[in-house]
């Protein structure tokens, strides 16, 4: 294998259904269809629950499809042992051997493949050092620290020169710091290595920073696929927008009558038409809303300061909004009524009853 | 506070002491008596509590047989000794070896009956040897196996204790282990092997000490199925010393063997302290 050969990975209308300990169906994957490029590095991000661990495993063969079909590059995966899928995954707990040291560890797998004693030695030693590991290859598990068999169980993944890397949430059990070092750590082993990649958080800033696409998804269905720019600026589903960002989006519930908005007892003329009439759901960043003159009337409960910008949650008439202003900028007291202001252009329109955007067209 | 802990450690001490007394006494009165003629203990009306002079000769025909100076006959020690440690070990590294299979098989492997299949062998925990010994007997007798090591060994070897033991620690192992080991391509005996056994190793350790002196201390089975005296473990060796009738107890001699008796579990318990301890209390992480 040459360093830089990577293959696609496809995955088409992807079920899984199992039961679970109540004897109760649960269709956790539910018809999932996705291209990852050879040597892409795709996130799949979503709350607790929504699928994506399953659908990694179903990908390492740690679980059996229910329907669907899995491709790595020309190999079809379905009934393929995980053993044979030539794929390495990092597990959320690590999972490494407690009884073996750091080198016996990412040995393991070199071992049984059969592969000999110094070329065994040349690779794991290359791992280590690349990981910064060389002088902890004696210690075992217990005598390391969360960073460090963090680390271990990359190289653990390295060392096979996989076709495929997974990663099941690798970063959630490292403090803050150690965490955004991770997170630098894989990308720069990502470029170099060139491999495709899955990676599975419910944390966005993970996401975001390390993704080049993401998966967003929800209850065991695919809610958008996109690169983080576009997730960010252009969220396909109410869920997307409420997932994404910090603060989420601000989703209001409004009407459109004609070529204008009510929204929260004003009128506003929209310079482009819409394919909807009646309600409507209007998503709104909070970094998007301007604080001093305008129509609309806000009242603040609570202010949380972050440095660099301060947020502002209140009320909108009766619904509940979030805004964003730098620091420094105007120091709001809770109570206090402030006029906001939107470009139209900030805002983003979705189907109220399905939560699916609707695209703005000129008129 | 100083005082109080001070008392403490003394009271502590003074019941730890009191136990070692009831437990040491019996076996010092035993050594005693091993070492005076069968004369002398059987004259005195009281244990006598000072050494005797025929200590050496005693233990010499505990251990290699041959007639004493009363003239009984007295079968040698040391061949049921290694009977002993030969079918203790058998049972102990048997009931080990089947026990750690069927708890891997219960635990990482879904087959049809499964639950079913592990009830079954839960179950016999009500039926140890001494319920079920006609039946037993009358199987190992028709298999012509009186008398030969298999007969002695094999039918105490079946252990739901242990299945039980090693199926609990191995629920204890996490799930993504497993996981690691067949994504890193592992068979499900090199995971067996590689991951599981060297995990296990205090857990077998413990019972390997509790297996094999449950194994030294069958009595009433060996008494069954062995009617050669080359077959004999001591156990039942040291009961067919106590003749019944007219014949004089050596109980010299009767001491003596006893206190050999005693020696190779103790050696084990002593050397595997550690680990048995261990695997007792501990679990690693």
């Amino acid at each position: 294998m040459t360093p830089h050969s990577a293959d696609p990975l496809t995955l088409r209308d992807v079920h899984k259904r199992y039961r679970d300990g109540r004897r109760k169906e649960v269709h956790a994957v539910r018809g999932v269809t996705v291209s990852i490029e050879a040597g892409e590095f795709v996130v799949i991000l979503g709350p607790s629950g929504c699928g994506k661990s399953t659908l990694l495993r179903l990908v390492a063969g740690l679980e059996t499809l229910s329907d669907g079909e899995i491709d790595l590059g020309p190999t079809r995966l379905n009934d393929l042992e995980p053993a044979k899928r030539n794929i390495a995954m990092v597990f959320q707990n690590y999972a490494l051997y407690p009884h073996m040291s750091t080198f016996d560890n990412m040995a393991y797998s070199l071992r049984i493949s059969g592969l000999s004693r110094t070329e065994i030695d040349t690779r794991v030693r290359k791992a280590a050092a690349a990981l910064d590991l060389s002088d902890l290859l004696e210690r075992k598990p217990g005598q390391l620290s969360g960073g460090q068999r963090q680390r271990v169980a990359m190289g653990r993944a390295i060392v096979r020169e996989p076709r495929l890397f997974l990663f099941d949430e690798p970063l959630s059990n490292l403090d803050a710091k150690l965490r955004v070092q991770a997170r630098l750590e894989i990308r720069r082993l990502h470029a170099q290595l060139g491999r495709t990649a899955l990676f599975v958080t419910h944390d966005q800033v993970e996401a975001m920073t390390l993704a080049d696409r993401i998966i967003v998804m929800n209850n065991g269905f695919v809610e958008q696929i996109g690169t983080p720019t576009e997730i960010y600026a252009k969220p396909a589903t109410t869920f997307v927008a409420g997932f994404i960002g910090a603060p989420p989006m601000n989703l209001l519930d409004a009407r459109v009558e004609g070529q204008s908005l009510l929204l929260a007892g004003v009128t506003v003329r929209l310079d482009f038409s819409l394919p909807i009439q009646g309600p409507v759901t209007v998503g709104l960043r909070a970094e998007s809303i301007q604080v001093g003159e305008g129509p609309l009337s806000f009242e603040s409960d609570l202010v949380e300061h972050l440095g660099a910008t301060q947020l502002i949650h209140g009320h909108l008439g009766k619904s509940p909004l979030v805004i964003s202003v730098p620091s420094g900028h105007h120091t709001t007291r809770p109570g206090e009524r402030l006029q906001l202001s939107v470009r139209t252009a900030d805002l983003h329109f979705f189907d109220p009853a399905s939560g699916r955007r609707i695209q703005a067209s000129p008129v | 506070m100083v005082e109080r802990a001070g008392l403490r450690h003394l009271l502590a001490h003074a019941i730890l002491l009191m136990g070692v007394c009831i437990i040491g006494f019996p076996l010092l009165v035993a050594f005693i008596a091993s070492t005076l003629s069968a004369e002398q203990i059987a004259g005195e009306s009281t244990l006598s509590l000072s050494l005797g002079s025929h200590g050496l000769e005693t233990w010499k025909t505990a251990l290699f047989g041959g007639q004493t100076r009363y003239g009984s006959t007295i079968a040698p020690v040391l061949p049921m000794m290694i009977t002993s440690l030969i079918s203790a070990l058998a049972i102990a590294l048997g009931k080990i070896a089947i026990s750690l299979l069927s708890a891997f098989a219960f635990v990482y492997f879904r087959f049809p009956g499964r639950t079913l299949c592990f009830w079954l062998i839960f179950i016999t925990l009500m039926l140890p040897v001494e319920v079920r010994i006609l039946p037993t007997y009358s199987i190992v007798a028709s298999l012509g196996l009186l008398d030969t090591w298999t007969g002695l060994t094999v039918p105490l070897m079946a252990s739901a204790t242990a299945t039980f033991l090693f199926r609990q620690f191995f629920m204890t192992i996490p799930p993504e282990l497993v996981e690691a080991a067949r994504m890193d391509g592992a068979s499900p005996m090199q995971f067996f092997r590689d991951v599981l056994l060297p995990l296990s190793r205090t857990s077998i350790a413990a019972l390997f000490v509790i297996q094999f002196i449950y194994g030294w201390n069958q009595y009433l089975w060996p008494l069954l199925v062995t009617t050669n005296e080359s077959m004999y473990p001591i156990v039942t060796g040291i009961r067919r010393m106590i003749g019944g009738g007219d014949a004089a107890n050596e109980w010299n001699v009767v001491m003596a063997a006893a206190l050999l008796a005693m020696i190779p579990p103790a050696i084990v318990v002593l050397t595997m302290q550690r680990w048995f301890v261990q695997g007792l209390v501990e679990r690693e992480k």
